[in-house]
């Protein structure tokens, strides 16, 4: 659970591997809070697996709560776009 | 006065190390990797991204404040720019130089042939455990740089012959990139180049066994051509 001062990073790295009738290479890493750095890495060939990990992680960041409120998870902040 | 980024921030002036604040690290880091002069508001902003702009400044003014007594020399300061002084070296740029000069196509004028003392800067990871976006930006930048550069050596290495240096370049970049293909392909020539049939074999099944495991796919069929010869070589 994050903390005003904590923040979750997810990276993704992709590539092609000439020649292989599954060329498309995907590698996922995941820190819950970069304070504790990397803690899980995932590989993928297709985009969906890819996404389906990219939204468990989103779903999965939750904010600590202040004094009597619930928690609130990241994704349904209603923060759009992008900088 | 030297900085390192490869396999963490390090500061040192004339083999002493300087131990510096968190804010005047970044602040090093960030001018080592641009290399040229930036304007104040603009490391400001890069650094303190989520800060009002007077707040990131004031946060700037007091990096290179703690920047005290030989660290202040690192930095060379004007009333718009900051960069790092000439008199200041990066084991970074000497790494891309090194790099560079490997997976340049033709014979490397002057100089020595790069041999197994250039393993350890290639293996290196520019500032892990730093997950600033500029940081990171740079980072996978010369990661790709540094692998290819490693399989370059290999393959080098592997012409001369020098076969246990070069197996040692191609399983740093297998060590760092254990599912790409290009690593593990520089592995296998060396071993076939050294007359080890059985250690190439060996290495192809590994990786065949990971690609399963992991992906669910099977080696390219070029990787198997360089193994197919090798068949009849074991029992069964």
């Amino acid at each position: 659970m994050l903390d005003t001062a904590g923040t979750a990073l997810l990276t993704i790295r992709a590539w092609c591997e000439e020649g292989s009738p599954r060329p498309l290479r995907i590698q996922i890493r995941i820190a819950d809070d970069v304070s504790a750095g990397f803690g899980s890495t995932m590989s993928f060939v297709d985009e969906a697996g890819a996404i389906e990990a990219v939204h468990g992680f989103l779903v999965g960041v939750r904010c600590r709560p202040t004094a009597g409120e619930p928690v609130t998870p990241v994704s349904r902040l209603g923060h759009g776009g992008s900088a | 006065m030297r900085i390192s980024l490869l396999g963490g921030f390090h500061l040192e002036d004339e083999g002493a190390t300087l131990i510096l604040p968190e804010g005047s690290r970044r602040l090093l880091a960030f001018l080592a990797l641009k290399g040229r002069l930036v304007q104040r508001q603009a490391v400001a902003g890069t650094l303190w991204p989520v800060s009002t702009e007077p707040h990131a400044s004031s946060s700037l003014r007091s990096a290179l404040t703690r920047l005290r007594g030989d660290a202040r020399r690192s930095v060379a300061a004007t009333a718009l720019e900051l960069g790092l002084s000439d008199d200041v070296s990066v084991d970074l740029w000497d790494a891309q130089t090194l790099a560079r000069r490997l997976l340049s196509p033709t014979e490397i004028p002057g100089g020595a042939e790069p041999g197994a003392e250039a393993i350890p800067a290639l293996a290196a990871d520019l500032l892990p455990d730093w997950y600033d976006e500029w940081a990171l930006v740079e980072a996978e930048d010369w990661r790709q740089l540094r692998l290819h550069a490693l399989e370059a050596l290999a393959d080098r290495l592997t012409a001369r012959e020098r076969f246990g240096d070069a197996a040692a370049a191609a399983l740093a970049a297998v060590r760092a990139e254990p599912l790409r293909e290009s690593p593990r392909a520089a592995l296998i020539r060396v071993h076939i180049a050294e007359g080890n049939p059985t250690e190439a074999l060996r290495e192809f099944a590994r990786y065949g066994e990971l690609l399963t495991l992991e992906l669910g796919v099977e080696p390219t069929e070029r990787l198997r051509g360089l193994v197919t010869q090798l068949w009849p070589v074991t029992p069964g």
